[in-house]
């Protein structure tokens, strides 16, 4: 067995050398590429993308940290960070001249702002549509098929891809994809080779022991991810080797490891079972692979890379595949406290309750993770929109909480942004923005004239339509430049069916296409449509002007109005099926609208709602609301409740989030957060009771859960930033409050007991 | 029923919580019951004392609309520099004030529910009950000083099957105990103290009724738990500790766990919603090594002895 409470000290080496980099831009990337694109000039852009790929490989400087185990980096330096010029330009200021000089007027961020029509940058300053994934950046947001490297290596991969080309024809643009295709292949083993000789010539001066580490990495690098991985080491090794040139071949982010455990397990159990390494060699191989997953990042670790792990979850016929591998991940997060990899816990009702226990105490830790996703609702979803019923027991999360199946799916799981509460806004001022009076929507006529809820309805509907029009359009145009400019052909190779159709990914080689979009706002525009509904034409104690008035003035001089506005009982998130019934209207707009409309890659767009921080970046653009929000607050995160309007606790708000109609409406997948003090849930008993929790509220139909449980430290930053823990409740026997609503003494007393709380 | 037929019974309410996880097993919907017998000054629930509803007010959500003097029916508040005053000798706790407030600044702290409605909240979280093993807790105030509606609505909570707990100081009639025994699955049963003089400071009452109803419930059979608030300067030494341990001792095979409470000041924002004084408001937290300390004398006799 393995330290669970106390981290190899190689491996806190590492750690500190992290938490301890200072971070500058890696031009190296920028200037191979550049000097690769002049020796292209005229070729495909699809054999251009993979020369320079493999130029990139051959060409960087290469580094291997001093005490690491797993190599494999993307820039030069640790903590630097890469540069991606042929995206855009304004990621940097110092560009080397002849980097800048040639990609002036070329890059795709150029393309796409050629290609918007005028809306889009009207939508775009005031955060309501567009900010399209892929306009400026590479798609990213995919998992490659890693199994398949493990599993017969990139020179595996290269006979596939001659086998193909035998067949290809004069299919001359198949024949181009491939010959990129096997360019980036042979990029990837002269790279693995690279750090192999690297190894060796680091071995000649290293000491004895350092000596006998760099022989072994060599020998590992020599082999993969050239040949198929035979040990635990090498299987690790290469996944990493894949991992990060996914991440050197385009500037992308959410780039997710699908099911670690599942592809990873029989080269451990092998391993074991032989007595070739011991669990504790393995723990501190598993650890050195978290650390690279926070190099990843690069840069100043608070940022994050989105790069998703999927553990446990059920095979074809429903037997939970969770195994001793799983559990390792688990404890190597629980250890770490990292934040990358970002780990997805898959639930099903057979999960194994050891597994499931495990995450729980994980979870507890504080470290926000493992995320818990419903294979029973998701599975159907991904069903209902086109997967085959053979794939979806298969499927993992990218991104943040967005699911796909690993090597068969393509990515784009993030497509534009869209803020239907800003919808609910156009609709009462007749398509105009609060903000800055400008036409943003179709105008669908003045409060005034509404004389019934569903003369509004109508009206917010359009305006939500025209909403996500622009932000399909702007995809749209996302999958277009892309298309021209963006290919992948490494990763290509690594999704069904590139190889067999000869096209690259963004070109319409990937077998299933979903592209998502994300919503914001939901649970705002609901709660503001009950209000008028209840307030304005069911009680009359307002006419729809007087709101009109009210949001304009900001509710300065309507307090009493606005705290009847708040008050109103009918709103999302506390168990009232007529309030739920309504976010399930207001979600099915966009989701209909969405699923009717295809993508660029032959699948059709979908609706996820994972905002990260878009709830408050929009916030800051949304007028005042008929809720009583103010204007500029943030907006509801996720599908949880508005701030303040889930009076019921969090049975009522799960009751009401399991109540959405998630297969139809949130393919994309949805966040559902909920945090609590440490203090409530630290003890066994506590643990299992949040288990059970998560596990009715996945019963009764939800599709994501991530439990925050916040320690003292958390509750010292919520003393001095109230607003941004505004929700935070804190519960002893027989009394609930809301955190930042107690008095300093109070506080301080709930933060002792707290720190008592392990 | 003895004296009230189903319909005609009323429980008055303070508050029902969902998602109660310290008042028994599993996931739990606790109902607090207004009126209580013994008076303990560093009591939590203050709003849950008097047997009758009370105006609350929170004086830092006032917006000074005003409204609440305006609905007054016999003048009795007025708005000044801090916010709403009411004068309580006056106040007929009718709630028109309340009822007129935009902000829920005042709020009428408890509301009169049958049975049957109650049982219609504790139902929805019946999933919740059923994958935790939880259910449904009666607590207070003294949920037993409402028998009637508290013996009627754990019988209905027993025909859907749920689990029920009854928090109670053990300060009632016999009789009125018996009443609830077959319809509770798990008492826990409050010890304040284990000598009679320190037992009468802190609550008011004389500890003998509450020693003779646990031993009745340990002779029916019960299921209990003993919870033990451990408050600084009342009970917070070795002494009364070990004189509870003595008392408890010979019936240890019967009482499932004792869990010791530290005393906390969270309910000093009720005190001021009641314009009361809080007479436990500068008593300092009870250290965890304390807590640890003070449970040494229940670990021999006791399987379970959990700190809260």
């Amino acid at each position: 067995m393995y330290s669970k409470v106390q981290l190899p000290v190689r491996i806190k080496e590492l750690e500190d050398e992290l938490y301890s980099i200072r971070t500058q831009t890696c031009y190296e990337r920028a200037k191979i590429i550049t000097g690769s694109y002049q020796k292209t000039e005229g070729l495909p852009t699809v054999l251009r993308r993979g020369r320079a790929f493999q130029d990139i490989l051959t060409q960087m400087p290469l580094y291997i940290r001093e005490k690491e185990l797993i190599v494999g980096s993307r820039s030069s330096h640790l903590g630097w960070e890469t540069s991606y010029p042929e995206y855009d330009l304004e990621d940097h200021d110092a560009w080397p001249e002849e980097v800048r000089a040639y990609w002036t007027g070329k890059t795709i961020h150029d393309l796409s702002n050629q290609l918007y029509p005028p809306i889009v940058p009207i939508s775009e300053a005031e955060h309501v549509s567009g900010y399209t994934t892929g306009t400026k950046t590479g798609i990213g947001h995919g998992i490659a098929a890693y199994d398949k490297v493990l599993r017969i290596g990139f020179r595996g991969i290269l006979e596939e891809l001659d086998a193909a080309l035998q067949t290809a024809g004069d299919d001359q643009s198949g024949v181009d994809f491939l010959n990129a295709a096997k360019s980036a292949c042979t990029g990837m083993i002269a790279w693995a080779n690279r750090y192999a000789d690297l190894a060796e010539n680091l071995a000649k001066t290293a000491n004895a022991a350092r000596a006998k580490e760099l022989a072994d990495i060599a020998a590992v690098c020599r082999h993969v991810p050239e040949h198929p991985a035979r040990s635990f080491r090498e299987a690790l090794q290469s996944f990493w080797f894949v991992h990060v040139a996914l991440h050197i071949e385009q500037k992308g982010w959410s780039i997710s490891t699908g099911r670690f455990d599942q592809y990873m397990y029989p080269y451990y159990r092998a391993d074991i079972e032989k007595g070739l390494i011991t669990d504790g060699e393995a723990f501190e191989l598993l650890l050195n692979l978290w650390v690279k997953f926070m190099e990843n990042i690069e840069g100043e670790l608070k940022k994050t890379q989105f790069q998703n792990l999927t553990l446990g979850g059920q095979d074809q016929a429903g037997n939970d595949l969770s195994n001793a591998f799983s559990h390792m991940c688990l404890d190597a997060t629980m250890l770490t406290g990292y934040t990358q990899p970002a780990l997805s816990v898959r639930w099903h009702s057979a999960v194994d309750h050891d597994f499931w226990a495990h995450a729980m105490r994980t979870i507890a830790t504080g470290v926000g993770m493992p995320a818990l996703f419903n294979d029973e609702i998701i599975m159907k979803e991904l069903e209902a929109h086109g997967t085959s019923a053979d794939d979806t027991w298969n499927y993992a999360v990218v991104g943040c909480v967005e699911p796909a199946i690993p090597g068969k799916q393509m990515g784009m799981t993030a497509g534009g942004h869209v803020n239907v509460a800003k919808a609910l806004e156009l609709a009462l001022f007749n398509g105009r923005s609060l903000f800055t009076g400008v036409q943003m929507g179709p105008a669908t006529g003045e409060a005034a004239a509404f004389s019934s809820f569903d003369q509004l309805w109508e009206a917010y509907e359009k305006q939500s339509r025209y909403l996500m029009a622009v932000t399909l359009l702007t995809g749209n145009v996302a999958g277009t430049v892309q298309k021209l400019l963006g290919h992948c052909p490494m990763h290509s190779c690594l999704l069904d069916d590139c190889i067999a159709r000869r096209r690259d990914m963004v070109d319409g080689g990937v077998r299933y296409s979903l592209s998502g979009t994300a919503v914001i706002g939901t649970p705002d525009a609901c709660d503001g449509l009950l209000a008028i509904k209840k307030l304005v034409f069911e009680e009359k104690r307002y006419t729809l002007q007087q709101i009109c008035r009210a949001m304009e003035a900001n509710f300065e001089g309507y307090e009493e109005m606005r705290q009847i506005l708040l008050h109103q009982p009918c709103r999302f998130g506390n168990d009232i099926p007529e309030a739920d019934e309504m976010a399930n209207k207001v979600n099915r707009v966009h989701s209909e609208f969405c699923v009717a409309h295809p993508d660029m890659r032959g699948g059709h767009y979908t609706c996820g709602i994972w905002p990260v921080n878009d709830h408050v970046a929009a916030g800051k653009f949304t007028a005042a609301l008929p809720d009583g929000r103010h204007k500029g607050a943030p907006l509801a995160d996720g599908v949880g409740a508005c701030h303040g309007a889930d009076v019921n606790g969090p049975t009522a708000l799960l009751k009401s989030v399991a109540r959405l109609n998630n297969v139809r409406d949130w393919q994309g997948g949805n966040t559902c957060n909920i945090k609590f003090s440490k203090m409530s849930i630290h003890s066994p008993k506590g643990i299992e009771t949040m288990g059970d929790l998560a596990e009715t509220f996945m019963k009764l139909g939800g599709q994501e859960l991530q439990i925050n449980v916040v320690d003292a430290a958390t509750l010292h930053k919520a003393q001095e930033n109230p607003e941004e823990y505004a929700n935070l409740v804190v519960r002893v026997a027989g009394y609930s409050a809301y955190f930042v609503t107690l008095s300093r003494s109070i506080q301080d007393e709930v933060i002792a007991r707290t720190e008592q709380a392990i | 029923m003895s004296s009230q037929s189903s319909n005609q019974i009323r429980g008055l309410i303070s508050d029902i919580q969902r998602f109660s996880i310290h008042d028994g097993p599993g996931i739990r919907t606790t109902v607090f019951l207004k009126g209580c017998p013994l008076a303990c000054y560093w009591c939590h629930n203050p709003e849950t004392q008097a047997a009758h509803p009370q105006i609350m007010i929170h004086r830092n959500l006032c917006i000074r609309c005003g409204n609440c003097v305006n609905a007054c029916p016999v003048g009795c508040i007025r708005l000044d520099a801090d916010g709403v005053r009411i004068d309580r000798s006056k106040c007929l706790q009718c709630g028109a004030c309340a009822r007129a407030c935009p902000a829920e600044a005042l709020k009428l702290d408890s509301r009169w529910m049958t049975p049957a409605e109650t049982l219609s909240v504790l139902r929805v979280d019946a999933s919740f009950y059923q994958q935790s093993g939880g259910g449904v807790t009666f607590s207070g105030g003294e949920a037993l000083t409402q028998i009637d509606f508290l013996q009627e609505t754990l019988r209905l909570c027993k025909s859907e099957g749920y689990h029920t707990t009854v928090d109670t100081s053990g300060y009632c009639e016999q009789a009125t105990l018996e009443r609830i025994l077959p319809f509770t699955d798990l008492f826990l049963y409050d010890l304040k103290a284990g000598d009679d003089a320190t037992h009468v400071r802190g609550t008011g009452k004389h500890l003998q009724t509450i020693h003779d109803n646990l031993r009745f419930l340990v002779q029916k059979g019960a299921a209990i738990y003993i919870r033990i608030p451990i408050i600084p300067g009342f009970n917070d030494n070795d002494e009364e500790m070990g004189k509870i341990a003595a008392f408890l001792t010979p019936m240890a095979n019967a009482i499932a766990r004792v869990e010791l409470l530290p005393f906390h000041r969270l309910g000093i924002v009720k005190y001021e919603a009641l314009d009361r004084a809080y007479k436990a408001a500068d008593l300092a937290p009870v250290s965890q090594e304390r807590m640890r300390r003070l449970a040494r004398p229940f670990y021999t006799a006791f399987d379970q002895v959990e700190i809260g």
